[in-house]
């Protein structure tokens, strides 16, 4: 790719796949995404930018039906920053890692910006993202997300971390290439991002965070502090608790979590233990990577080390 | 209007001035709300994380005043220029407005006076509200126009970090947040300590510029505690039950904590006090039930710690009585002790003397001499019948 330094600025691909986003808050997302790309157009650190936005949802929630690339109908809110946007509906749910691989297929530009509709990009993101790409050796930027900070640890002086939150980062078309996106097998709505940022290491990127790319996640909170989430998440997270250390080759943490997926209180949990319990009698789960242990990370629940935990009391 | 769980929601007095404030009916299209972002201009990287996060807000019914308080050269520039890098569409309802003089309330009542919102409040450049901040307040002013309104405000500790952004000041957030304040306000709770930090509350604006509710400038912090109590006192609450924004702790770094002593925070905290006992007090609807339960909490509380001192008393009694049992006893026992080891002594005399005895040729021709009178008298008991009770008729009782 082009990159900082070099004579020309690479050229950025921005895409988001979204699931029955109301239209008002994709509204909200283009024009900070277009922002965001002006500034960073202004700022040498792109040569240009394309906004690509993948649906998921039953019925479309822009544009016209139908799965073809149609034109952004809000292209006026998006001014100074974005050169071309599209819209696809995919007429099915794929996930956000199925989205995202769909979208990929598409890809010419130099680096893509993987980020959720539910968020705000700060005018410097872009900007700073595309500067965590001037050392060669790294392959995926991940920005900071606010009010809820994601408590994973970095090396504060290389912003090296475990890996990268795929509610916005910032990876090289080339990285997603190597490693043919995300594994659409395995994942569909979480850890997709882990186990991207744990292949793109293991074929020699480095991934970093980026204190200064902020972007506003739309999380809120509990009234005992904790992150409200959906079902939906709760119930793919549990199934990824089992599936990413099998695929990282611990398997005595993946038949741990799915003993304790199985004894658990909650009925969600034990449909899931039960479902993979299946899995793995049918010899159906993943094949192992990582033999080393040169770049997963399995700490208690997490996948890093953390500087806090939202389940402190 | 403060309410109490479980009490209906009672009108508030409607002054003229604050009446319909928050209503839905947008008033000469004025917005919803004017935030008063207070900065001294030092903090530029938590001032853009504060601005971006009301640019994301889901209700855009608002405008901004940064309002840089004393600030030092090229401060105001360098915040305009931030303001400037936002979506026109956020950039286009922010002003920076620089004030000078006066303490940390200054700045808020400079800025009510120039706020085109029908609510006014404040966020502090180290705050950050989530995204439905804004609309929390709309929400709660909706229901209840007129009246202070109110959100819940969690906590978060943060470090600094001089330098660490590519030369910028950061800072790294070390906690979780925590939920410590109340979720709903209550305005007898408020009486013992402030529990609704500046961010959580919203007031009609001309409240301000009308009834004189501004900012206390005499105070040097807790200005906050002291407006909200006024104000809920005068307009009544109205509580959205919902965490809307982040207060930072900064455990290192510039902030009010540093800025004033404890000595400061302790002394107003007690001015405050002393103005809400002097004051007279209107209370809310359903103060009245609040306050039996409390008062019926303290009866119980005191019957309870009498009944508990009662017990105190009663195994203190025991326990000297048992002391006392104790020390008897344990002289009985030495006593006896003394008896055992007397009789283990005569015990052990007399073995001695049985064995010496034992091995005497007396003792055994004794023995001999004995068994043989057994046999002798085995012999006649066969012969003759037993008196001594054999196995025969008649039965035994003391056996052979």
């Amino acid at each position: 790719m082009t990159g900082p330094g070099d004579a020309a600025p690479p050229s950025l691909r921005v895409q988001t796949v979204l699931y029955r986003t109301p239209a008002g808050a994709m509204t909200r997302f283009a024009e900070a995404v277009a922002a965001a790309c002006a500034g960073a157009r202004r700022a040498g650190a792109i040569r240009s930018a394309s906004l690509w936005i993948g649906d998921c949802s039953p019925e479309p929630v822009l544009g016209a039906p139908g799965g073809g690339a149609t034109p952004l109908p809000a292209d006026d809110l998006v001014p100074g920053g974005i050169d071309e946007s599209r819209y696809l509906h995919f007429g099915a749910n794929l996930g956000s890692a199925g989205g995202h691989n769909r979208l990929f297929r598409t890809m010419t530009e130099d680096l893509v910006l993987v980020v959720n509709p539910d968020t705000y990009a700060a005018p410097r993101m872009v900007t700073e993202l595309v500067a965590g790409m001037a050392d060669p050796t790294v392959g995926v930027v991940e920005g900071r997300q606010l009010p809820l900070e994601h408590p994973k640890a970095h090396d504060p002086r290389t912003g090296d971390t475990s890996w990268a939150s795929g509610s916005c980062f910032l990876a090289r078309a080339s990285v997603v290439r190597a490693i043919g996106g995300f594994d659409t097998d395995l994942f569909f709505l979480h850890g997709d991002d882990v186990d991207f940022s744990w292949r793109a290491r293991l074929a020699g990127w480095r991934v970093v965070h980026r204190p200064t790319a902020r972007v506003l996640h739309d999380k809120r909170l509990s009234e005992d502090g904790m992150i409200l989430a959906g079902e939906g998440e709760l119930e793919h997270s549990a199934r990824v608790r089992v599936l990413l250390p099998w695929r990282y080759d611990r398997r005595d943490l993946a038949l741990a979590a799915l003993a304790a997926l199985e004894a658990s209180p909650d009925a969600l949990s034990r449909r899931v233990g039960a479902e993979l319990r299946a899995r793995v009698d049918a010899g159906d789960m993943p094949e192992a990577i990582d033999h080393d242990h040169a770049v997963a990370q399995f700490v208690d629940q997490d996948y890093a080390d953390h500087r806090f935990s939202y389940a402190d009391v | 209007m403060t309410q109490l769980p479980g009490t209906p929601a009672t009108p508030p007095v409607e002054h003229p001035a604050v009446a319909g404030a928050g209503s839905a009916r947008d008033q000469h299209g004025a917005p919803f709300l004017t935030v008063l972002l207070r900065t001294r201009g030092r903090r530029p990287a938590t001032l853009e994380d504060a601005l971006l996060s009301l640019a994301a807000q889901t209700c855009d019914r608002f405008e901004v005043l940064v309002l840089v308080h004393d600030p030092e050269e090229g401060a105001v520039a360098a915040v305009e220029a931030t303001v400037a890098t936002f979506h026109p569409r956020f950039a286009g309802r922010v002003r920076v407005v620089p004030v000078e003089g006066g303490g940390r309330a200054h700045p808020l009542n400079v800025g009510a006076r120039m706020a085109r919102g029908r609510y006014v409040a404040a966020l502090d450049d180290d705050d950050v509200a989530f995204a439905n901040w804004v609309a929390c307040f709309e929400e709660a002013a909706g229901r209840a126009p007129g009246r202070v309104v109110r959100a819940c405000v969690a906590t978060q500790t943060v470090r600094s970090l001089p330098g660490a952004w590519g030369g910028d000041d950061g800072y790294e957030v070390v906690s979780r947040p925590h939920v410590d304040y109340p979720i709903e306000f209550d305005y007898l709770d408020h009486l013992v300590d402030n529990r609704t930090p500046n961010n959580g509350y919203a007031v009609p604006r001309q409240a301000v510029t009308d009834l004189g509710l501004t900012w206390d400038e005499s105070l040097p912090v807790l200005e906050d505690w002291d407006h909200l109590m006024r104000a809920a006192a005068a307009l009544g609450v109205e509580s959205a039950p919902t965490v809307s924004a982040l207060l930072r702790s900064w455990s290192e770094g510039l902030s009010s904590k540093t800025d004033h002593g404890a000595e400061v925070w302790k002394q107003t905290h007690r001015t405050i006090e002393e103005r809400h006992t002097q004051a007279p007090v209107l209370l809310p609807a359903g103060s009245a039930a609040g306050l039996r339960a409390r008062a019926l909490r303290e009866e119980l509380t005191r019957r309870e710690r009498d009944r508990l001192a009662g017990e105190v008393q009663r195994l203190r009694s025991d326990a000297r009585q048992l002391s006392e049992s104790l020390g008897d006893a344990g002289r009985r026992l030495e006593a006896v002790d003394v008896d055992v080891s007397a009789l283990r002594a005569a015990l052990a005399d007399a073995e001695a003397q049985l064995d010496a005895m034992r091995s005497s040729t007396t003792w055994r021709a004794a023995q001999r001499a004995l068994a043989a009178l057994t046999a002798l008298r085995r012999l006649a008991a066969l012969a003759g019948g037993s008196r001594t009770g054999g196995r025969g008729a008649g039965g035994s009782r003391g056996g052979g």
